[in-house]
């Protein structure tokens, strides 16, 4: 028997209705602390999220929110940003949302360049399907499809980002706050295309990666004298795994954004509050189809 | 002897520059004032194969191209085995015979297009040119009209403008000289009916997104949608918009979706297969309310298809595409013209009444040319639900207390995007209440699932009172012995094709361009009081589709289709005879024997 347990409500007044002692309740929290400790405005900020538990936060936080469908968090982030630059745009996904469904979008997201940070609720599992195994099951991880073990080898997305020349790469801990929280606050101050993969014991689906067994592996690269500008020491770093894990960031590079490069949005306001028709057809016609006036 | 309606074709391998070729003469025949439709077919290949381009000149308005080609340039052999069924005997053919061996007896004007080029140490690339200009010469278009041609085609390439003029030169000056015995087709001098412009069915589409005002095109190249892509990158500079080639269509269609929830008009283009790929997103945009539109340019499936054919195949599928029940728009333009307005018209439609819509093309209508006059500056742009964003910015200073899916009568709630000082914004895909909060509460959920469903009948009732969603060509349906109902392109062949028809039966041509929601009551009043008459669908596909729908929404049963699966669209000729056969069949059925 499950004794009910009161669930708590967010900022939003939404009941939360994830698990208790879900990894997604100090995700919601740090990054709430880390918008306010720098100071957004919460109708400058949006929200994108997928489908899944990570998917419900943007029912949680008091910014503007946009819940979408599995996998698609990138493009229709992508979308927000190029139409009104000024927005600082977040997207917030599961490992199920941006590696399995969804990954297609993730290498040129981050070709692009675009200013868009995902934040990766990654828990090795697809929770709210019941615990089916996931991209990020560790190989031979017992799951609801994998009941002889996973036979797959897991992604890894940091190295998949450094290696695709993403400008912002770090890895968070739910059971760390205020160093997840730090995290957010780089990435909110970084310009580009931004992955934070954040590791995240399911609960209710994986009795392997407790809090516990990660607590015993997991150590932060500020405090190991990481250099987040050494490409090839975070590449080296991006592929530890096992006895110990590093987080922290990984990766930073300065890199001219795709709205910056892109020419119609490199200059002057943001293309919603342009007006919506510059130049009359009949100039088309004359310049591009060879129309003579007589 | 000169003649009021002349038709050419030219036909040669891919690369050979048969296209540019018909293009350019289809150009110069335009600004000599004639009435011109134009043609192309190409298969899915870089470097040979066979493509061709048919053009239409006409003294007086035409609609479609026909079956019989006057003149032909055959720079391949092909072009004597592809389109045997199209050449009568008076037919004239010009060709370099270095490199295609007529068949015996037909009509040949030799061109030594190799040998020019050798003497004038031109490259082989030109070779269209030449031709160009011989055809010039002998159907009577002055050189002055190609050159200007020519400048229209490759505009902005100065060399590449020059060389081609020159060899359109030599092409002219040959075809001059030498004495021809056969009577070629010349045209009537062209009686000019002010000013016009060629264009495709895809070129008047992305004018038309520049006139609605389009800010965001994203797209996944896709024959034969991709040319909207092409030349909304040419102009993205100038109409600040973001134009953007994507890594799939599903990308591309939540791009737009973004950014028509942040507050702009967007678009994307693609073709059946890109379309599958965006139907999650078409279902995203129902349930979220977004107005993206989608233009589907239709080719031959099912799957790959033929990648460069034409076809109307995809009707039920816009139509019932998405899983759940949303409100949509689905509108098929008939032409290059009326493809300009309806995407004007389908944007304001859709930000109106915050519902996706999709805009049915064909290939032959995405890509083939026809002259048209100019299009219209003066078009309405309505924003309808959408807030402008300082408007947005007092109405919260001033208190209002906004609900993104408000309950509302007719279903329509108002647009604030993100970025309102003060304001916060949701949207959400799951069931959601007035606020954008995700619910399963079972009164909420009905409410606001009828809510978005109630918009149809407000966003008919539009279209039928403000639109034009059918027309009807020929005599009043009431009168007619025959009833002919179509769609999109289809409708130009049957057009004429009623005219070849002529006074063997009185015709009435039904062709619906808003498809969805059905215009019921305009469908049933164009048919008050029609006969016993015979009915009969002429759509480019298999099976009746637009005659399925009809049936659907409004009971009423087409007894008869003429489809076609081949790829190829209807020419009016053969699809004349068809009618008159079927007509006949049908008449000896209903006065003879009992069924």
């Amino acid at each position: 028997m499950v004794v009910p347990v009161k669930q708590p409500v967010a900022v939003t007044k939404r009941t939360i209705t994830w698990c208790p002692g879900c990894g997604n309740f100090s995700i919601l929290s740090a990054f709430i602390d880390a918008v306010n400790d720098l100071g957004l405005e919460p109708w400058k900020v949006v929200v994108v999220s997928g489908i899944g538990c990570s998917g419900k936060i943007a029912n949680y936080t008091p910014f503007n929110g946009a819940h979408v469908i599995h996998g698609r968090v990138i493009p229709f982030a992508m979308g927000v940003k190029l139409v009104n630059p000024e927005l600082v745009v977040v997207g917030f996904s599961g490992d199920g949302d941006a590696y399995a469904i969804g990954i297609e979008h993730l290498p040129h997201a981050i070709r692009r360049n675009i200013d868009v940070k995902l934040i990766v609720h990654n828990n090795k599992v697809f929770g709210l399907t019941t615990g089916q195994a996931s991209p990020t099951s560790d190989k031979g991880m017992i799951t609801r499809t994998t009941p002889w073990g996973n036979i797959e080898e897991p992604i890894n997305p940091i190295a998949m980002a450094i290696s695709l020349g993403a400008s912002f790469v770090a890895r968070g801990f739910s059971g760390d706050t205020g160093h997840l929280k730090y995290l957010f606050k780089e990435a909110l101050r970084h310009k580009g295309f931004s992955l934070i993969d954040v590791l995240q014991p399911c609960v209710t689906y994986d009795r392997v990666h407790t809090y516990q067994w990660y607590r015993e592996r997991i150590y932060r690269l500020e405090d190991a004298g990481h250099d987040p500008v050494n490409f090839n020491e975070a590449l080296k770093k991006a592929y530890e795994w096992g006895d110990r894990i590093p987080i922290g960031l990984f990766y930073r590079v300065r890199k001219p954004t795709f709205e910056e490069v892109l020419p119609v949005t490199s200059e002057g306001p943001p293309l919603v509050v342009r007006p919506i028709s510059s130049r009359t057809i009949r100039d088309l016609l004359v310049k591009n189809h060879g129309l003579t006036l007589d | 002897m000169e003649r009021d309606v002349v038709q050419l074709l030219v036909g040669g391998s891919a690369g050979s520059g048969s296209i540019a070729c018909g293009t350019i003469l289809a150009r110069a025949l335009m600004e000599m004032g004639y009435y011109i439709v134009g043609d192309n077919e190409y298969p899915s290949i870089i470097r040979g194969g066979h493509t061709a381009y048919w053009v239409r000149a006409s003294v007086k308005r035409i609609n479609e191209v026909d079956e019989f080609n006057d003149l032909v340039v055959a720079m391949d052999h092909e072009t004597f085995i592809r389109h045997s069924m199209e050449f009568r005997e008076s037919t004239v053919f010009i060709l370099d015979s270095k490199v295609v061996k007529p068949p015996n007896g037909v009509k040949v004007i030799d061109v030594p297009v190799l040998k020019l080029l050798r003497e004038e140490g031109m490259e082989l690339v030109v070779g269209n040119s030449i031709f160009s200009g011989a055809v010039a010469a002998a159907i009577g278009i002055p050189l002055d009209y190609v050159h200007k041609a020519i400048e229209a085609q490759f505009r902005g390439r100065k060399s590449v403008i020059e060389v081609n003029s020159r060899a359109a030169a030599i092409g002219y000056e040959y075809l001059a000289q030498v004495s021809i015995d056969y009577d070629l087709p010349r045209l009537k001098p062209p009686r000019p009916w002010g000013p016009r412009v060629l264009l495709t069915g895809n070129e008047a589409v992305a004018l038309g997104m520049a006139k609605a005002g389009v800010k965001v095109y994203a797209s996944y190249p896709m024959t034969p949608a991709s040319t909207i892509l092409h030349y909304l990158i040419g102009i993205s500079k100038d109409k600040d918009m973001a134009v953007l080639q994507v890594e799939n269509e599903i990308a591309a269609a939540q791009i737009v979706a973004g950014a028509a929830w942040a507050g702009v008009r967007a678009a994307t283009g693609t073709s059946g297969g890109g379309f599958s790929l965006m139907v999650e997103t078409l279902s995203m945009a129902g349930m979220m309310e977004l107005p993206i539109v989608i233009v589907l340019a239709m080719r031959p499936g099912p799957s790959t298809g033929m990648a460069t054919m034409s076809a109307q195949q995809d009707l039920l599928f816009a139509v019932f595409s998405g899983h759940g029940e949303f409100p949509r728009i689905v509108v098929a333009p008939i032409d290059q013209y009326d493809a300009y307005i309806k995407v004007i018209e389908a944007f304001n439609l859709a930000e109106k009444y915050r519902v996706p819509a999709i805009i049915l093309e064909d290939k032959h209508l995405a890509e083939g040319h026809r002259s048209v006059p100019v299009l219209p500056e003066e078009v309405a742009i309505d924003r309808g639900a959408v807030v402008p964003y300082e408007e947005a910015v007092k109405l919260v200073r001033n208190g209002f207390e906004y609900k993104p899916y408000q309950v509302t009568k007719t279903g329509v709630s108002l647009h604030i995007s993100p970025g309102v000082p003060g304001l916060v914004v949701r949207t959400e895909s799951s069931e959601h209440d007035e606020g954008g909060f995700v619910t399963i509460a079972p009164h909420k959920a009905s409410e606001m699932y009828l809510k978005r469903l109630r918009k149809i009948k407000y966003l008919r009732k539009e279209i039928e009172e403000k639109y034009k969603p059918l027309e009807v060509h020929g005599v009043k349906p009431s009168e007619a012995d025959l009833l002919i109902f179509t769609w999109g392109s289809s409708l130009q062949a049957v057009v004429d094709a009623m005219e070849i028809v002529g006074g063997e039966l009185s015709a009435s041509v039904i062709s619906i361009s808003y498809l969805w929601p059905f215009p019921r009551r305009r469908f049933r009043e164009a048919l008050m009081g029609v006969k016993d008459a015979i009915t009969i669908s002429v759509e480019h596909n298999a099976l009746g589709l637009l005659a399925k729908l009809i049936r659907m929404e409004t009971g009423f049963r087409i007894a008869y289709h003429l489809g076609k699966v081949d790829g190829r669209p209807f020419r009016p000729s053969p699809l004349a005879e068809k009618i008159i056969k079927l007509a006949k069949a049908v008449r000896g059925v209903k006065h003879g024997s009992p069924r």
